[in-house]
């Protein structure tokens, strides 16, 4: 079955750019720091390790992000979340409903100065199983938080038979 | 108002543990204490050497019998209630709705006086164990079955039907399954599991810091093998030492097969309707149970001495910790022939598997890396020689060309309606099952190497642990998390 993802917001491009930068700034310095501090280090060196950490700078900021927001979307279905992700590596993930343990939206500093949010789902599979959405409106992450919420609390109880065949409504 | 009471005053040896172990966990923390030992004199070393001596063993008895003395218990028809703790006074409350695991422990301090240890764990990503010491063994009985029939008694409330294999056991003499392990097959379990064997790397690093090696047992080595040596001919230095060897080994294995039948002397696996238990133990006897419904994972394993000997051991896992799952907690089958592993196999609706290769260009990677690493290290140590490293790179290659090719082989993959299941392995394999309804978080992965194969990697995160199914076509694998997402979508019943 073909999933409608939807796209992220645009302003997640501009997250991305602004991380890798911070990154690449950070590395620069240390390769700045480490070529003034050490005498044996000449000029040229520098030079090369400042246009090797610039290059793929320039080419993550450009193609690897354009990229990585094309392939980005989530898809909120009635009985589950389904969310793909990634450039080279890509990733399709999927969390049903009657498995989310909790929701959860947060907002790290970046995010919120771009009025971005990242919507968290967590199941019981331990590390690494939860879903995380990014790049998501404040608003639209909260409304999916609340929407799961209510569908989570609107499931049948739990009973020992296993029944299965429970008509699907989507 | 509850009805708090205390455990029996022979819990006190418990007590006395715990606060042992307690102790050991916290004396690191006394380290600098060494200085004052040392730069403090005599006066001062006799003083501290007095409190390590009477006031610490006092201090810990006293301990333990405070400890005693605040830990209550009340357990009423739904609840176990705890309140525990000296100065940090804390207060569990635990639904027997929630345990997932009872087991009832009869320690060699506690058998002479008929005492128990009942420990309870609970379900959820927080799972919490508590346990009992000092109850009487029918007590413990008592109590683990009123936490098991609680869940019998809200499905009758629920108006859920059961059949006859399914009710619960108690006062039900004939159990649907049992299985009973005799020494020789427990022996065998002492051979397949060798710990002594693993405990050797470890111990070894302080032993070679006491200098024991060097300062005691070369000099005596070299002794005896300049005896041999003295008049005797070069076969028998090497047959003299191949039997020292021998011996060495026939020591170990001796060893792992007493530690073995300590362990698992006697033991019974019964199956009432959905409750698993088994009992096992020569000085500690311990009794372990589990209902169906908190499967969450199956692993058979054979390693290459199980394989000889045409044996399988059995770990079931439940929900709770999937990344700290603790081997000794486990619901553990030690070891299984065929009928046995096939009696078990149906109790546990394991259908006959159907095993699916995965893509032979798995192998590529594995066996390029291996080998360029051997011819490298190879090249390191022969200075780049070219024909030492020509050598080493046909050797390699054809080596880790044939492992590769036999972890190949063994790779593959079931799926049918009930479970997914994946086997691994080169000589030994190791086989896990997880239900298909049961599954946390389904997740795809295509880098760019799997996608030049137009195949893809599917991680199966459950409660019971993470599974990989790698290497197979992409719209296989696409199917695949459909249908498996699709099962976990249906499914209505329990399954924490």
């Amino acid at each position: 079955m073909m999933k409608d993802y939807q796209a992220v917001d645009p302003a997640y491009k501009t997250l991305l750019r602004l991380i890798i930068l911070i990154d690449s700034g950070l590395l620069l310095t240390l390769v700045v720091l480490i070529a003034l501090l050490i005498p044996a280090i000449l000029p040229w060196h520098g030079v090369l390790a400042a246009t090797l950490i610039l290059l793929p700078t320039l080419l993550l900021m450009t193609l690897w992000v354009s990229r990585r927001y094309h392939l980005t979307g989530y898809d909120v279905q009635s009985r589950a979340v389904h969310f793909r992700t990634g450039a080279l590596w890509r990733t399709q993930t999927v969390v049903t409903l009657n498995r989310i343990q909790h929701v959860e939206v947060t907002q790290g500093p970046l995010e919120r100065a771009l009025k971005l949010a990242r919507l968290i789902i967590y199941t019981a599979g331990g590390r690494g199983s939860d879903l995380t959405v990014p790049g998501l409106p404040l608003s639209k992450a909260e409304s999916i938080r609340d929407s799961l919420l209510q569908r989570v609390d609107e499931q049948p109880r739990f009973d020992d038979t296993g029944t299965q065949g429970v008509a699907r409504d989507e | 108002m509850n009805n708090y009471q205390r455990v029996s005053i022979w819990a006190l040896f418990h007590f006395i543990g715990r606060t042992l172990a307690l102790f050991l966990k916290q004396a690191v923390n006394l380290i600098p204490l060494a200085v004052v030992v040392i730069t403090g004199g005599e006066q001062i070393r006799m003083i501290i050497m007095w409190v390590l001596a009477i006031g610490l063993p006092g201090l810990i008895v006293l301990h333990a019998g405070v400890s005693w003395w605040f830990f209550r218990y009340c357990a009423d028809a739904n609840t176990l209630h705890i309140r525990e703790g000296i100065f940090k006074r804390t207060q569990l409350t635990l639904d027997y709705d929630r345990i997932q695991q009872a087991d009832i422990r009869q320690p060699w301090y506690f058998r002479p006086f008929g005492q128990s240890v009942l420990g309870v764990e609970s379900a959820g990503s927080d799972g919490k164990e508590v346990e009992l010491a000092g109850l009487s063994l029918d007590q413990s009985e008592k109590l683990r079955q009123t936490m098991m029939l609680h869940k019998q008694e809200q499905q009758c409330r629920a108006g859920i039907e059961q059949n006859d294999s399914e009710v619960w056991p108690d006062g039900s003499p004939q159990p649907d399954l049992k299985v009973d392990l005799p020494l020789p097959e427990i022996a065998r379990y002492g051979l397949i599991h060798n710990p002594v064997l693993l405990v050797l790397p470890v111990v070894a690093y302080p032993i070679g810091q006491l200098d024991l090696i060097d300062d005691w047992l070369v000099p005596r080595v070299e002794g005896l093998v300049a005896t041999f040596t003295n008049g005797s001919s070069f076969i028998e230095t090497v047959l003299m030492s191949s039997a020292a060897v021998l011996v060495l080994l026939v020591l170990i294995v001796v060893f792992s097969v007493l530690l073995s039948i300590v362990r698992y002397y006697g033991f019974t696996l019964t199956v009432h309707g959905q409750r698993y238990q088994t009992r096992a133990g020569l000085l500690s006897i311990v009794s372990r149970s589990f209902q169906y419904a908190r499967l969450q994972r199956l692993v058979l394993q054979q390693g290459i001495i199980a394989r000889l000997l045409d044996r399988k051991s059995l770990r079931i896992d439940q929900s709770g910790r999937p990344d700290a799952i603790q081997q000794t907690k486990s619901f553990f089958v030690p070891v299984l022939d065929a009928s046995r592993e096939s009696e078990l196999a149906t109790s546990l609706k394991l259908n006959k598997p159907d095993w699916q290769s995965v893509h032979p260009a798995s192998m590529v990677m594995p066996w390029l890396i291996s080998t360029t690493i051997l011819v490298v290290m190879t090249g390191l140590i022969a200075d780049w020689n070219s024909l030492w490293m020509s050598v080493s790179g046909t050797l390699a290659g054809a080596l880790t060309g044939l492992l590769v090719w036999a972890g190949w082989r063994r790779r593959a993959v079931h799926i049918d309606e009930q479970w997914l299941a994946v086997r691994r392995g080169v000589i030994g394999q190791q086989q896990s099952w997880i239900p298909a309804h049961k599954m946390q978080t389904l997740r795809i992965r295509q880098g760019p190497w799997l996608r030049l194969w137009g195949v893809s990697a599917l991680h199966v995160l459950s409660a019971g642990g993470r599974e990989t199914i790698a290497w197979l076509p992409v719209e296989q694998i696409e199917a695949l998390k459909s249908r498996l997402t699709q099962c976990t979508e249906d499914y209505q019943g329990r399954w924490m």
